[in-house]
């Protein structure tokens, strides 16, 4: 037997009529919103990429000198370094000019200090 | 002298149709993917009942190949004919398939002529017990009206390297048959 009637006896053997595509399959498969919006493997990608890019741009901001803030030194004296932290909120005086003198204070376990203005 | 009946063509076809296609396609636009739905579904079936003998492998594994090409439509760049790509993509399913469960030892029955060559059920069986590479070879070949640059870019090898495997792969399958024949 030749090559090429081998060949033909594997053709018929293999044949196969697979009929026209199928609807059912395609109404199953046909793209709907959802498929075009991205994967959860593509999410999670993206979210990645996006926080390791925070971090760098972090780094360098952090290790960039301009962005140094020296503390207060008012608010260094006044805490004399009991405690590490202070809450502060900001509020405004709405005519100064009548005023001769004012205080703040602070609570108790910060100690006092009074603020005057002239 | 071992003859395959495949010539190369001249020069490269031109697939510009196809890529237009699939820009079509990577922009959603639901009338050409339907296009690419009937025109390449019996054909991706056909080959894929071929390559695993499981009519609901092949039927399941094609609506991958299209919920695939979905995704990679804007990939395509028309270096090959869209029928080679989702070919290869078919292919690749196929593979991911074959490592999750062992081949079957059969294929399920088919439509076969009542009147077939006493080697067709062997041919069938053989086709299977074939390793990976010749197995995808012969599919491939064996489809009608499939030229060399199809196979070729299908499976990503050079005509050279086609015409050397594609001989090899028949006769593996060729003594297969014949052993079974004894």
């Amino acid at each position: 037997m030749t090559d090429e009637q081998f060949d033909e006896i594997c053709r018929s053997a293999l044949a196969f009529e697979p009929g026209a595509a199928s609807a059912a399959t395609w109404s199953r498969i046909r793209p709907a919103r959802w498929n075009w919006l991205p994967t959860v493997t593509e999410i999670l990608a993206c979210g990645c990429t996006c926080a390791l890019a925070l971090v760098v741009v972090g780094i360098r901001v952090k290790r960039n000198p301009s962005f140094a803030v020296d503390s207060n030194p008012v608010i260094r004296r006044a805490m004399a370094e009991s405690s590490k932290g202070l809450q502060a909120s900001a509020f405004q005086i709405l005519d100064p000019t009548q005023w001769t003198e004012g205080s703040l204070f602070l609570p108790a376990e910060l100690g006092t200090f009074e603020l005057k203005a002239r | 002298m071992e003859s395959v009946a495949l010539h190369p063509t001249e020069g490269r076809p031109d697939y510009g149709a196809d890529q237009e296609l699939a820009r079509r396609c990577a922009s959603g636009d639901e009338r050409a993917l339907r296009e690419v739905f009937e025109t390449h579904e019996p054909l991706l079936r056909k080959l894929i009942y071929r390559y695993l003998g499981s009519r609901e492998d092949a039927e399941e594994l094609a609506a991958s190949t299209f919920l695939r090409f979905w995704r990679s439509a804007h990939r395509y760049r028309g270096s090959s004919s869209l029928r080679s790509y989702l070919t290869r993509i078919a292919l690749n399913l196929c593979h991911d398939a074959g490592r999750k469960r062992p081949p079957l030892a059969a294929p399920e029955p088919g439509v076969w002529p009542p009147e077939e060559h006493p080697w067709a059920d062997r041919i069938r069986h053989g086709l299977l017990r074939l390793d990976r590479e010749d197995r995808e070879l012969l599919t491939l070949y064996y489809l009608e009206d499939w030229d060399y640059n199809e196979i070729c870019d299908s499976l990503g090898i050079k005509y050279d390297v086609l015409r050397t495997r594609l001989v090899r792969a028949r006769k593996k399958l060729r003594s297969t048959v014949e052993e079974n024949n004894d």
